[in-house]
């Protein structure tokens, strides 16, 4: 206990010497804290490991799409055409920011279309899931997309080739945007 | 034989078919606004005969109009929606709740509706409400219900609440009341009074003179009895009191202070801290046949303990490694584990009430820190800092923490202030809670009426 | 009239007066009041007898006694043993800059700490009560260093 004691009091005295360590004690001295005093960039390493994560999920679903793109070739829409929907329907979907980000809330909708993009009929295709018991965020997460295609419409589609796109499936998932 | 082949080649074809000649175009939708959904919260509509009678009654102009005002703010406080400009209305009150005009309501850009009426029946207010779906045009909710009219303000937080709860998929916390500590004084001669109000900061009302210290209460899981640390003839001890009557009571016989006391989640059971001789550990005692047991049994200190909601664990406060990091349990003592391990110290852990995490308290590098982590400790997420902040409490749904905050004093030790601030578990939407004198050590009661 | 105009002077003047030695003791208190983190000055000292100190000081989240504080305790139990009707209270406390409920262990602690060492200068137990007030009962209102240290504290009070 003694020798603990002289330990500390000759750390410290260097700082008493140098009055300009002072202000730099009231920010980090305080009751419970010392030697704790680590390495200053652990919370901002804990920030970035929390965007790696988001990065990487990205990457994910980025690889779904190219896969995706590949069997629309034939009969799908072209890049340019998916992004001009794409970008309509990001500007309607209002994401409601209660959901769970964690959860597995994928949101498909059938859509068929009159030649001019209006919507003819929208059908959720999970649609038993809606009015089960313990799915209120999925309802939730539904209903929102459903807005969004009835705020959106007419849907911003290609001038040509409408039996391509008459029927069209829209896939809502909120769970990048979630994370932030 | 035949007829099973047959059969099984015509499925194959249903199913080959279609995927090959439509192949249905799919697109992906991964991005949104993550504004604020826009919605109208029209005045609840009320005649001349009723609107008189509660006037008469509490002394409010129009309480159709009083009731919708708090459920706007209510439902603009959550940072999830926005309530409209009432300006902008082009429907009147009570044609919007028999059937309002869509398009007009689509034209102000709300995508949601609330409509409602106030009628004076038998001295008593009956109230019933609907929400719509302005873009689908339908009805998405309507309810009524009959109660007193001095519970107006109740009204509209369970209008609230329902409304938050069909929009968001979770229940909602608005028909709660913190209790606190009101603080008032310098800062080295504090005042304390127990102060209990509304979630929204209505009707604050003071439990107790302020002629002894009071600190950390915290209600029991029905909400009417309140747990708390009372300097009563300078002998700290946790107390029992019982909101409706008053009645207070010490818990326990022990030799020395108790403090830090929280309800099991059944109510049956006060867990605390016990001081002697230099060393804290953590009890229990139960409220009925008033037995005591030692949970914790170690020279270091013990303390803040917080039950799991099914009551099997128990997160505490330990400085056991050498300075306060988080532990959890079994309830009844055994296996004893550490789940803080970031940089820093860590304190006040609070189980949430859904159960998947547990929020606390951190000092680092002279900051302090609210945040949340997982009940084995990982994905530590801090969600504010600021120079001195803690005691987390949760809301009832587990999504917003409310918790207290000082300010730092100048040179001549002046400029100090405590308050009450809320955020939610996203890290955003950081309030502060208007209360009439400083406050701390905020509790957050279950919902009042289920 | 004359006499409120006077006693409105007088107040002023006394005002002046305190602020000028807020200023002054601002100023004296620099550096060389703490060794370490532990508070070494008299600035907040009060006395039991004459040469009798009534507190000692502890280092951030410690309650060990410094070789200060045993000095002074010594002086303190020394007077207790020739002033053996009188019981004292220990008084802990600890700064600002911790969570409260961990506080009030720790002022729970340091009061001990220092009521221990009472005893093994053979005062009984009985005359000694312990209280912990956490950071509920600060003597220094500010938020620095200097403020804190004079706030880690364990105070013996006469108590009867």
């Amino acid at each position: 206990m003694p020798e603990d004691n002289v330990k500390k009091v000759e750390k410290k005295k260097d700082d008493t010497q140098n009055p300009e360590k002072i202000d730099n004690e009231v920010k980090q001295v305080s009751e419970f804290e010392k030697e704790e005093l680590f390495d200053p960039n652990n919370i901002a390493s804990l920030i970035d490991k929390s965007k790696e994560e988001a990065a990487s999920t990205i990457k994910k679903t980025d690889s779904v799409t190219q896969d995706k793109m590949k069997n629309l070739e034939n009969t799908g829409l072209s890049l340019s055409e998916e992004d001009a929907l794409k970008a309509q329907i990001f500007g309607c979907w209002s994401i409601p920011l209660g959901l769970p980000y964690d959860e597995n809330l994928l949101v498909r909708i059938k859509l068929e279309l009159k030649p001019d993009g209006s919507v003819v009929k929208s059908e959720i295709l999970d649609h038993a899931r809606m009015n089960m018991p313990g799915q209120g965020f999925y309802k939730v997460l539904a209903e929102s997309a459903l807005r969004a295609v009835k705020l959106c419409q007419p849907l911003r589609v290609p001038t040509t080739g409408y039996e391509r796109w008459k029927d069209l499936q829209l896939n809502f998932d909120a769970s990048e945007m979630l994370k932030g | 034989m035949g007829n099973m082949k047959k059969f099984f080649i015509l499925s194959l074809l249903i199913f080959i078919i279609p995927l090959k000649s439509f192949s249905l175009i799919e697109v992906d939708i991964t991005r949104g606004n993550l504004n604020p959904l826009p919605l109208a919260v029209s005045p609840l509509s009320i005649d001349d005969n009723s609107r008189k009678n509660f006037k008469r009654i509490l002394d409010k102009e129009n309480i159709g109009i009083a009731i919708s005002l708090i459920v706007e703010n209510n439902l603009k406080t959550t940072g999830l929606f926005n309530p409209l400009n009432k300006d902008a209305f082009l429907q009147a009150p009570d044609i919007a709740n028999l059937k309002p005009r869509f398009e007009d309501w689509n034209l102000i850009k709300a995508q949601a509706l609330i409509t409602g009426k106030v009628d004076y029946v038998d001295e008593k207010l009956r109230v019933e409400f609907r929400l719509w779906d302005v873009l689908a045009a339908k009805e998405m909710m309507a309810l009524a219900f009959t109660t007193v009219p001095n519970n107006w303000r109740r009204v509209g937080h369970i209008i609230s609440d329902k409304v938050y709860e069909r929009l968001t998929g979770e229940k909602g916390y608005f028909d709660t009341r913190i209790i606190y500590v009101a603080e008032e004084g310098p800062k080295t001669k504090r005042i304390k009074k127990l102060a209990i109000m509304d979630q929204d900061g209505a009707n604050n009302k003071f439990l107790t003179l302020g002629n002894e210290l009071v600190l950390t209460p915290r209600f029991n899981p029905t909400s009417q009895m309140v747990t708390y640390l009372s300097y009563f003839r300078n002998l700290p001890r946790v107390y029992l009191l019982d909101i409706e009557t008053g009645m207070q009571e010490v818990v326990g016989d022990f030799p020395g202070m108790t403090f830090a006391p929280r309800f099991s989640p059944d109510g049956k059971k006060i867990i605390m801290s016990f001081a002697k001789d230099g060393n804290s550990d953590i009890y229990t005692m139960d409220l009925e046949n008033r037995i005591v047991e030692k949970i914790t049994n170690h020279p270091s200190i013990d303390t803040s303990p917080s039950y799991s909601p099914d009551g099997k664990f128990i997160c505490f406060n330990s400085d056991r490694s050498g300075y306060q990091q988080i532990y959890v349990m079994n309830s009844d003592g055994s296996k004893v584990k550490r789940i803080s391990f970031g940089n820093g110290i860590y304190g006040t852990p609070v189980w949430s009430p859904r159960g998947d995490l547990i929020a606390f308290t951190k000092l680092h590098k002279g900051k302090f820190y609210i945040g949340v982590m997982r009940t084995d400790g990982s994905g530590e997420r801090l969600l504010t800092e600021n120079f001195y902040q803690e005691a987390p409490s949760w809301s009832p749904n587990g999504r917003v923490l409310i918790f207290y905050r000082e300010t730092k004093t100048d040179a001549d030790g002046k400029g100090f202030s405590a308050k009450l601030w809320s955020i939610d578990l996203t890290g955003y939407n950081e309030r502060k809670i208007k209360t009439p004198t400083d406050g701390s050590d905020p509790s957050w009661s279950s919902l009042l009426s289920n | 009239m004359k006499l409120n105009k006077i006693l409105k002077n007088s107040l002023l003047v006394v005002l002046a007066c305190l602020a000028l030695t807020a200023c002054a003791t601002k100023k004296v208190s620099q550096p060389g009041q703490m060794q370490g983190d532990v508070y070494t000055g008299t600035d907040t000292v009060e006395y039991l007898a004459s040469g009798v100190p009534d507190r000692v000081f502890f280092a951030t989240n410690e309650s060990v006694l410094t070789t200060a504080s045993r000095e002074t305790l010594r002086k303190q139990a020394a007077w207790l043993r020739k002033n053996s009707d009188i019981t004292v209270v220990l008084e802990g406390h600890a700064d600002e800059r911790g969570t409260r409920e961990y506080n009030l262990a720790l002022g729970e602690r340091r009061a001990n700490a220092a009521k221990d060492y009472l005893m093994t200068y053979g005062i009984s137990s009985d005359r000694i009560s312990v209280l912990s007030y956490g950071k509920e009962r600060p003597v220094d209102s500010g938020s620095n260093p200097l403020a804190w240290s004079k706030n880690r504290r364990a105070v013996t009070v006469k108590a009867n």
